[in-house]
């Protein structure tokens, strides 16, 4: 075995090898050796954890070391500790994870990684918590090894029945791994909704499961001891945590009104820990609403209209059209304002919502618009000349169209107006506009620009060469391909903490650094082992400028640019990165 | 690191290289969690430092919470003394201490509140939008002389690096408070768990100067 044999090498075994024998093979009794508390104890401790309310429905108190009193929800455990009780790290300080595992069975030590960062990457290790050195810790700041606290933690004057129920509360938080998580192997579903076009449809699926299948051969088990590890985490790499993966393909039927109830149906059926990716030319809210309720992640779906209401559990890449009629409107507002905007569309819901949000947007800065809709249905091609009516150089056309219909359009000359905008967003990119509308049209561009994503996508599209993936729709495959590779590396870094909020806590929190460590080191890769390498600098590894979250911040990228065509047909910028 | 997939072809010894690194990073980082505890958990004493450096004002464009873009130069150099800090609105254990201290100041310093310009910068400002700004001040109880200001990330980057304040990354950041007496004075920085007294002292003394 290589592992053995490296620790040797290194002289470290003596050390470590303790910690790891413990972890590999106790992470799994550790759980649920606990008595359950009853349930209105553990949900007074709740109310303290999360909300900030005492046992006699009191705000909680806390004071801190310079004297600052915290109240209510301020002083909530969770605003530090999160929901999942794993921690965090916010700069210099790691806020430890404080749930009942880590703090009352460390003879069980487990292992959780704090900052990939940081030379003190992992929690610190502690003699085992008892309720009464845990209740010193809470109310006097003084932890079972004798030491002060981090100055951030409160000290709580709270009292011995509020004690009694937080404790019982954090026995109780993240006992156990999620559902769809065993101890080899963590299920997954992808989610399609019914109006995808059949090519996009494959391509996605093709994508997935490809990437899906790569990272499960390479990912060393029990089954498959040929598999080569990743590497993404040298912690991961010793512990042997990692698992393989099931994606489950669910396809949606009929209207959006019904989609909840197919959902907890497949859900009941066979429980996913998180939902990968995604694929919709339609509403998104109930697949959200189903995540929400049922507490499953909703990982980077590419949907063009996510709601806008705040979920926990669902990331995505952006606001989708919603950003576009934000930025188009922003750019018109200040570039020798149009007088008319003439808006564009097929009476579907993604467009209908387009339209409506830049109706709004527009007004907002004074610009009036006006709104046309093709009479063809779904499945009938669009005729230009049903909308062109009264169009005057003096308008500007915004067309919010999918890639098929642009093909109808191109066979007709563009209407006699200053500018044609389309949405990049549903269009899937530049590659559908045609090319005899290519001299006033411009693009609202969510995307980083084309040269400049090139190295960004460098290892993606060695990839999907590599496995003979024809590319149909870029902005799409990139997407799915980012979903696959951003769950393998967080994953990982969650070692055998696998629950549901702590994959939410962890990539709102590692999202940005983990795309500037991985293009570094992608960068570094391809200088170090490839003679014919690029050293293009390189931002990120999606085809989005840049990608970050935070608490609540649940769309990674935040602006687009608008762009034009040169004389050549190359695609070039009109504006800088426009945020609204 | 990522090695999902990986276009190159990896010889042997080049693996067995990689995991020999991944395994020496994992060792050095597991035996440095053993180490020394950091000063501030041992006393109850803020621990933070105190050091006087010169910075150069960039000359870069930011938008204040009311909208109205202005550029930093001017914002920043209009001839009050400045007390800074850089913050973001959806970050959850320092900034709101950090935030918790400005309010504190703020009360603290009473009368010269008014000759005082409080400037908070967002460190994350695509998220951080005037409005979501304006909600945030109004959360710590921002007078009229504590502005929030926010920008391209190019000049929030540009103004963190003209302060040593850049960390790379929002989640990277450390509490970090600067404090000057007038343009062209130098700056004090205050690093580390700072309490509002210290800030409010450092004030007074540098505007006794």
């Amino acid at each position: 075995m290589l592992t053995p044999f490296i620790l040797r090498q290194l002289k470290i075994s003596a050390l470590l090898m303790p910690i790891l024998c413990s972890t590999l093979f106790g992470a799994v009794d550790a759980i649920a050796q606990t008595a359950s508390a009853p349930a209105n104890l553990v949900e007074q401790g709740r109310r303290i954890y999360l909300e900030g309310i005492d046992g006699t429905g009191n705000p909680l108190q806390g004071v801190r070391a310079d004297n600052a009193r915290l109240v209510g929800a301020q002083a909530a455990c969770v605003n530090c500790h999160k929901r999942s009780g794993m921690g965090s790290v916010e700069g210099d300080i790691l806020i430890q994870p404080i749930t009942g595992n880590y703090l009352f069975n460390p003879d069980k030590f487990q292992l959780a990684t704090m900052d990939p960062r940081t030379g003190k990457k992992f929690n610190l290790t502690h003699a085992a918590y008892t309720e009464e050195s845990l209740a010193l810790a809470i109310t006097s700041g003084v932890n079972n090894s004798g030491r002060k606290m981090h100055p951030l933690m409160p000290n709580y004057p709270i009292d011995k029945s509020d004690m009694a129920a937080l404790s019982a509360y954090l026995k109780e938080l993240s006992k156990e791994w999620s559902p769809g998580v065993s101890k080899d192997n963590i299920r997954l579903a992808t989610v399609i909704t019914p109006e995808v076009e059949g090519v996009r449809r494959k391509a996605f699926v093709d994508t997935l499961q490809k990437a899906v299948m790569q990272k499960n051969g390479s990912t060393l088990t029990s089954q498959n001891k040929k598999g080569r590890r990743h590497m993404i985490s040298a912690a991961e790499m010793v512990l042997g945590t990692e698992r393989t993966w099931t994606l489950d393909i669910w396809e949606l039927q009929g209207a959006p009104e019904t989609w909840g109830a197919q959902l907890e149906e497949k859900y009941k059926a066979q429980p996913v820990f998180a939902l990968l990716s995604g694929l919709s030319n339609s509403t998104w809210e109930p697949i959200q609403n189903f995540c929400e309720n049922t507490q499953v992640p909703c990982w980077f779906p590419s949907s063009s209209l996510p709601p806008a209401t705040e979920s926990f559990y669902s990331l995505y890449y952006s606001r989708g059209v919603n950003l576009e009629a934000d930025v188009l409107a922003k750019y018109l507002s200040g570039n020798k304002k149009p007088k008319r905007v003439v808006q564009i569309r097929r009476d579907d819901i993604i467009a209908n919502e387009a339209a409506k949000r830049l109706n709004t947007s527009l007004a907002a800065v004074g610009i009036t618009s006006e709104d046309r809709v093709f009479k063809a249905k779904a499945d009938e091609p669009i005729s230009i000349q049903q909308v062109t009516n009264g169009l005057t150089s003096d308008d500007v056309t915004v067309f919010w169209l999918r890639r098929t219909d642009l093909t109808e359009l191109g066979k007709s000359t563009p209407p006699p107006v200053k500018a044609v905008y389309f949405s990049a967003e549903m269009a899937g990119g530049e590659q559908g506009i045609p090319s005899s509308w290519q001299s006033i049209t411009h693009l609202i561009y969510p995307y980083e620009l084309p040269d400049k994503r090139q190295s960004n996508l460098t290892n993606f599209h060695a990839w999907q060469t590599m496995k003979k993936l024809p590319l149909i729709d870029e902005p799409l495959q990139a997407e799915a391909f980012f979903a696959v590779e951003f769950l393998t590396e967080t994953l990982a870094e969650m070692l055998d903490n696998i629950y549901r909020d702590y994959l939410i806590e962890r990539s709102e929190n590692m999202l940005s650094r983990n795309e500037a460590i991985k293009s570094e080191q992608q960068v570094r890769e391809r200088v170090m082992w490839s003679k014919t390498g690029s050293t293009a600098k390189q931002q990120g590894t999606s085809i989005y400028p840049h990608l970050g979250l935070g608490v609540n911040q649940h769309f990674a990228s935040k602006g687009a640019y608008i762009v034009g065509f040169t004389k050549e047909g190359k695609l070039m910028a009109d504006s800088d990165w426009i945020v609204p | 690191m990522n090695f999902l997939i990986h276009p190159l072809n990896l010889t042997s010894w080049q693996t067995l290289l990689y995991f020999m690194l991944c395994c020496a990073t994992f060792a050095s980082t597991s035996l440095q969690a053993e180490e020394s505890i950091p000063a501030a958990r041992q006393s109850n004493a803020p621990a933070f430092t105190r050091t006087v450096v010169s910075y150069v004002t960039p000359d870069v464009s930011v938008i204040r919470e009311d909208g109205k873009r202005l550029p930093f130069l001017k914002e920043l150099d209009d001839g009050r003394p400045v007390i800074m800090n850089f913050i973001f609105a959806s970050c959850s254990a320092i900034c709101p201490m950090l935030s918790h201290v400005f309010s504190k100041v703020q009360t603290n310093l009473g009368k010269d509140s008014e000759k005082v310009h409080m400037v908070s910068i967002s460190i994350d400002p695509e998220n951080d939008t005037p409005a979501k700004l304006t909600e945030y001040a109004k959360k710590f109880g921002a007078g009229p002389n504590w502005n929030y200001y926010t920008g391209t990330v190019g000049s929030s980057i540009a103004i963190q690096k003209a302060f040593s304040a850049y960390r790379g990354d929002k989640m990277n950041h450390t509490s970090l408070i600067l404090v000057r007496a007038a343009p062209g004075k130098p700056w004090t920085r205050l690093e580390g768990f700072v309490n509002p007294d210290a800030v409010v002292n450092e004030y007074r003394t540098l505007s006794k100067q």
